[in-house]
Order: structure tokens, then C-alpha cells, then sequence
């Protein structure tokens, strides 16, 4: 990908974004970070997001955008080397081991961060949360899956759909 | 090719019936496209940031009834909880489960029960890749299967009667989606089907519509 270089071509210094989230609280980042998100790559590349001008996200909380950035900050290098051979072993043991503790958190959060990943186009962290919350899901019954995912308990109509499906699919069962 | 046009008619052919209050515009691309497993990423690009990113000038903080009515759905953004996530996340979720448990998952509620079909690998199960089922039905083919119920080849019979009954679900659901066969998969099922003589004409109907013409 070019987005990373191309930002800070003509001075030594990272080219730094500002970001601001749906709560007002600004946060500086480099773009190479910020280039993670697809969608504000675009903007950076058309030069938004520098100076005083920050680029505003109205659909992210601060608390949310923090984790996101964390992500982000942490993932560009590797971003930036675009998967290239360069990255040893350990580079990635940590990437990975950083990932699972990342997504050590509570549901809620984790649902926010999805949300936040799919509206600024962050595959990794997409992937990253969709698996986290597959596993939790996985191996389970659809009566626990619903516990699990914090569905209330289900009425009688909804009990009888759910036998009715176990009968209908019932291979998906074996 | 005639097979890959027909796959995108069948992606344009995609109703959004499983949209949801939060996400009016999404349909997801993740079609299931060959029985092989055919890995599309579910991401639909919607207006999220269009107001921030093509107008840098509408900054945060301007008192703005937009701005305030996103800052407000931010805030109730900040329990989330799983039957609040829209369509497309769910299906991207569920697509990071094994085809059964995704199947499965669509048993928990009605906003899930098409989550499976966005599903981007079909995988059968062992029995329907790793070539047990065609020795299988060679061998049932044979007079008097019927005669020793408890004997393997009627296991085996009995197996696969339950595979093609399987797929035929399957394809029946997708159908709904605009799914299509390629020619190579729909060639193997009307083989098998045939093979097992088990005259289910839905099934070969069902197929023969998907493929169009054999």
C-alpha cells in the first residue's frame, strides 16, 4: 500500500491526524495508523485530518475510538511492511498474543468495536472480533448460545420455532 | 464465463429481506457461490462517514441537529448488545463459525435464521469430501439392499439418503437468495442423485433449475 509513505515524504516526522470522536475528545494519531481504516485512508490521502482541522467520526464514542486506535497503532507496522517476509517469528507471536488480550474484554465492548471496525473499514479488526465472538458461540446449543449472547428467555412461540428448526436441520445437529 | 455470469445475475437478483431497522441499505455480498466454498468478505460500504470525510469543514462541536442526533445514538451505542448489531456484522460473525454451527446458530432466533446463508463455505461434512460417499453408492446400488437392515451397506445407504436430504435443504434455502450451482457441483449432485435412484423430484428439479441445463 502507498498511503503509509506517503504522508511523511518531506520531513523526518511522522505526519500526524487528528481525530475527533462522537463525545469531542480529540486524538492525535499518525496517519500511518489511521490508514488502517479504509475509509479514513481516503481522507488522509486527499490531505484531511492535518492541522487544526481534526477529522470528525460522529458514529464512535472516545472510549471505543481509544481501543480502536490501540489496534491501530499497534497493527501498522506490520500494515506498513504490507505481510512482506521481513516480520520474523517474533513480530508476530506478539502481534497475536497482543490480539487475544485485546479481545479479553467485555461483550458490549466488544460489539462497539465491531460496530466501529465495520463503519471505518478495519478488516483486521473486523476478522479479529467476529472470530472472538464466534468462539464464545462455538460448541454451544441454541439454548446456551442465547444465554451466552444475552437474549432474554425465549417465549413459548419461540421455544417451538427453535424445536421446530432442530427437527428441519436436524444434520446441523449431529 | 456463462457460469460466472450467472452468479452475478443471481447477486443482483438479492432481495434484502433480512435488513434490519439499523441498516435499511445493506445487502451483503457474502454469497455463497460454488458448493466448493467460494471466501467473500461481507462488507457493505454504507454513508457512515460521508458527512464527516466529504465535508471536513462540518467540524465536531458546531452545534448541528445532525451532530446532535449522532451524538445521541452514540451514547446508546455504548451497551451493545447482540441482537442490537446489524445484519451484515452478524453474517460476518457467523461466517467465522463452521458451516453446521452457523446452521445452527439460525435455531436461536428469527433475525439470525438467515444468518447461515451468507455463510461463505459450504462445507458438507466429511462425508461429502472426502470420497466415501461415491464407493458408497456404487455399492448400494447392488439388488437387495434392503435385505440386512442392520448391515454397514445400509448404514451407508441410509447415510447418504440423509447427505442428499441435506442438500436438498440447503438448496431450497439458498434458492430464496438467488444462489446458483456451478455447472462442476451441480454435475456431482445429480450424479449422486442419480446413483442413489432416490427418486426426490424436488431435489432434481432443484437442481436442474439452479444449473438451467445440464
Amino acid at each position: 500500500m502507498a498511503a503509509p509513505e506517503s504522508g511523511d515524504g518531506n520531513n523526518g516526522a511522522a505526519r500526524m491526524v487528528t481525530l475527533i470522536s462522537s463525545d469531542n475528545t480529540r486524538f492525535e494519531v499518525e496517519a500511518a495508523a489511521a490508514s488502517l481504516s479504509q475509509t479514513l485512508q481516503l481522507t488522509i490521502l486527499d490531505g484531511g485530518g492535518g492541522g487544526g482541522d481534526g477529522i470528525p467520526l460522529p458514529n464512535v464514542d472516545s472510549a471505543t475510538l481509544s481501543k480502536v486506535l490501540e489496534y491501530c497503532i499497534k497493527h501498522a507496522p506490520a500494515a506498513a511492511n504490507g505481510g512482506a517476509p521481513n516480520a520474523t517469528a517474533v513480530d508476530r507471536a506478539e502481534l497475536e498474543r497482543f490480539d487475544n488480550e485485546f479481545v479479553n474484554i467485555d461483550q458490549s465492548v466488544l460489539y462497539s468495536l465491531i460496530m466501529a471496525a465495520h463503519n471505518l473499514e478495519i478488516e483486521g479488526l473486523q476478522s479479529l472480533v467476529a472470530k472472538k465472538v464466534a468462539d464464545m458461540i462455538k460448541g454451544k446449543s441454541p439454548m446456551e448460545i442465547r444465554r451466552t449472547l444475552g437474549f432474554p428467555d425465549p417465549t413459548p412461540e419461540e421455544q417451538a420455532e427453535m424445536n421446530a428448526h432442530m427437527l428441519e436441520y436436524g444434520w446441523a445437529y449431529e | 464465463m456463462e457460469d460466472a455470469q450467472r452468479i452475478e445475475t443471481s447477486r443482483l437478483s438479492i432481495h434484502g429481506r433480512t435488513d434490519d431497522e439499523h441498516n435499511p441499505a445493506a445487502v451483503s455480498t457474502g454469497l455463497v457461490s460454488t458448493l466448493a466454498g467460494h471466501p467473500s468478505p461481507a462488507t457493505a460500504t454504507r454513508g457512515f462517514m460521508s458527512s464527516s470525510t466529504t465535508t471536513p469543514a462540518k467540524r465536531a462541536g458546531v452545534e448541528n441537529s445532525d451532530y446532535t442526533v449522532d451524538n445521541k445514538r452514540a451514547q446508546t451505542q455504548r451497551r451493545l448488545t447482540f441482537p442490537s448489531l446489524p445484519q451484515d456484522i452478524v453474517s460476518r460473525i457467523t461466517a467465522a463459525l463452521p458451516f453446521k454451527e452457523a446452521v445452527r446458530i439460525s435455531a436461536v432466533c428469527s433475525k439470525l435464521r438467515r444468518a447461515w446463508t451468507y455463510h461463505p463455505n459450504l462445507d458438507l461434512g466429511v462425508s461429502a469430501t472426502d470420497g466415501s460417499v461415491v464407493p458408497t453408492i456404487v455399492r448400494v446400488r447392488g439388488r437387495n439392499a434392503k435385505r440386512n437392515q442392520s448391515s454397514d451397506r445400509y448404514k451407508r445407504m441410509v447415510h447418504a439418503r440423509r447427505f442428499v436430504d441435506m442438500v436438498n435443504v440447503i438448496l431450497m434455502k439458498l434458492q430464496h437468495r438467488g444462489f446458483t450451482l456451478n455447472r462442476g457441483c451441480s454435475k456431482v449432485l445429480v450424479a449422486l442423485h442419480e446413483s442413489l435412484m432416490l427418486k426426490t423430484a424436488s431435489f432434481q428439479s432443484r437442481v436442474e433449475e439452479n444449473l438451467g441445463c445440464l
